[in-house]
């Protein structure tokens, strides 16, 4: 590896400036990307490694596309490689933005400007919409879960309770109530 | 010291980022926004404008907002910052990652998130249906263009097999048409 690893340094840097650059929304959209660049054609890592690196990438927080970037580029080439792939999937929209932010004032208030973003935020109003009711299908199974949504959106929504208390009670409610639930299972065991 | 405070609001909101691109979000509009670094109107726009350019959301607000406020450095700042939290966090968990996998206080913890983290979409959600069509002063107005546009973009959504990014530039022609 280390004769090879400005290479794969290089391979590991493209694979994810792709993904930074056509994986528009993100997400799932990159696993087979990912796939076939690392998995198929060089064979730097096994499928069930991905698969690994997808499934922390999402529990854990942060972009999910930087996580499962570093993921894989540590576990490839160690310490520069997650700071290879962190850099080439961040890359592309950094630029991208950045282009944006630059021409953004000159044209916010024109008025075909407005009209194509309220499109655009309409229409992902509705996308999401569907993604609420997708997860919630598959997340959202027994009271305590609907329990915790319903109060976790009415603190969002309504009272200006911070985020991080929201997310930290969730941990901690989760960790009482699947405490308990495995306590009276081994008590009636 | 404007650099340093981007990079740690930005640190935060990596490091509190649960659940991915819609729920990530709702977290940065609240972080941006309460400390009045942004509107929520251009909050919206940036956020819109996420929608149709490439990369990931967060990386694309951390990048505008830290223009806006700091220029250059200021992209650079906020953009390390929310990735800074993931080094340390993945890297650990690459470490550990079978008791990562298998440990019921990992997934008690992630059973409790993942339920906020879909209440923090729907805000996502609600979000945009505020800045598009629905007004809080007058909820019997509707603004029918965009209310129009949201209902076909959830039935293509739901019901067929067309890529989001496709619906989601469908809309935006939409609107030039209707809003």
């Amino acid at each position: 590896m280390k004769k090879t690893s400005a290479a794969v340094l290089w391979d590991l840097f493209i694979t994810f400036f792709k993904i930074g650059a056509f994986t528009i929304g993100g997400g799932l959209a990159m696993l087979p990307l990912i796939e076939r660049e690392i998995v198929d054609k060089k064979k730097y890592i096994s499928k069930e490694e991905v698969v690994d690196a997808f499934a922390v990438s999402q529990s854990l927080p942060g972009v999910i596309a930087i996580n499962s970037g570093i993921y894989i580029g540590y576990r490839i080439a160690g310490v520069a490689g997650a700071f290879v792939t962190a850099f080439g999937v961040t890359l592309p929209s950094f630029v991208t933005i950045l282009l944006i932010a630059i021409l953004f004032a000159t044209v916010s208030g024109n008025v075909y400007v407005d009209k194509a973003l309220t499109g655009v935020k309409a229409g992902v109003a509705g996308v999401i919409a569907v993604t609420v009711v997708n997860l919630g299908k598959s997340v959202i199974r027994d009271p305590f879960a609907i329990i915790l949504a319903i109060l976790a959106f009415m603190l969002t929504a309504w009272l200006d309770v911070s985020i991080v208390i929201i997310i930290a009670g969730g941990a901690l409610a989760g960790l009482l109530y699947y405490r308990i639930m495995r306590m009276r299972r081994n008590g009636a065991g | 010291m404007v650099l340093v405070k981007l990079f740690l609001v930005f640190a935060k909101i990596g490091l509190i980022g649960f659940g991915g691109g819609y729920s990530i979000l709702t977290i940065i509009q609240r972080e941006l926004t309460e400390r009045g670094w942004i509107s929520v109107e251009e909050f919206s726009d940036i956020a819109a404008i996420s929608q149709i350019t490439p990369g990931p959301i967060a990386v694309n607000a951390a990048t505008y907002v830290g223009y806006r406020i700091c220029g250059f450095w200021g992209s650079v700042a906020a953009t390390l910052g929310v990735s800074a939290p993931s080094f340390v966090l993945v890297i650990l968990a690459a470490h550990f990652i079978l008791k990562f996998k298998t440990s019921p206080v990992v997934e008690s913890c992630l059973k409790g998130i993942r339920p906020v983290t879909v209440a923090f979409i729907a805000s996502a959600a609600i979000f945009f249906a505020m800045e598009s069509f629905i007004n809080l002063q007058a909820l019997l107005y509707i603004d029918w263009g965009p209310f129009v546009i949201f209902v076909g973009a959830f039935l293509a959504a739901a019901f067929t097999k067309v890529n989001v990014i496709l619906i989601v530039l469908a809309a935006m022609v939409a609107g030039l048409i209707l809003c």
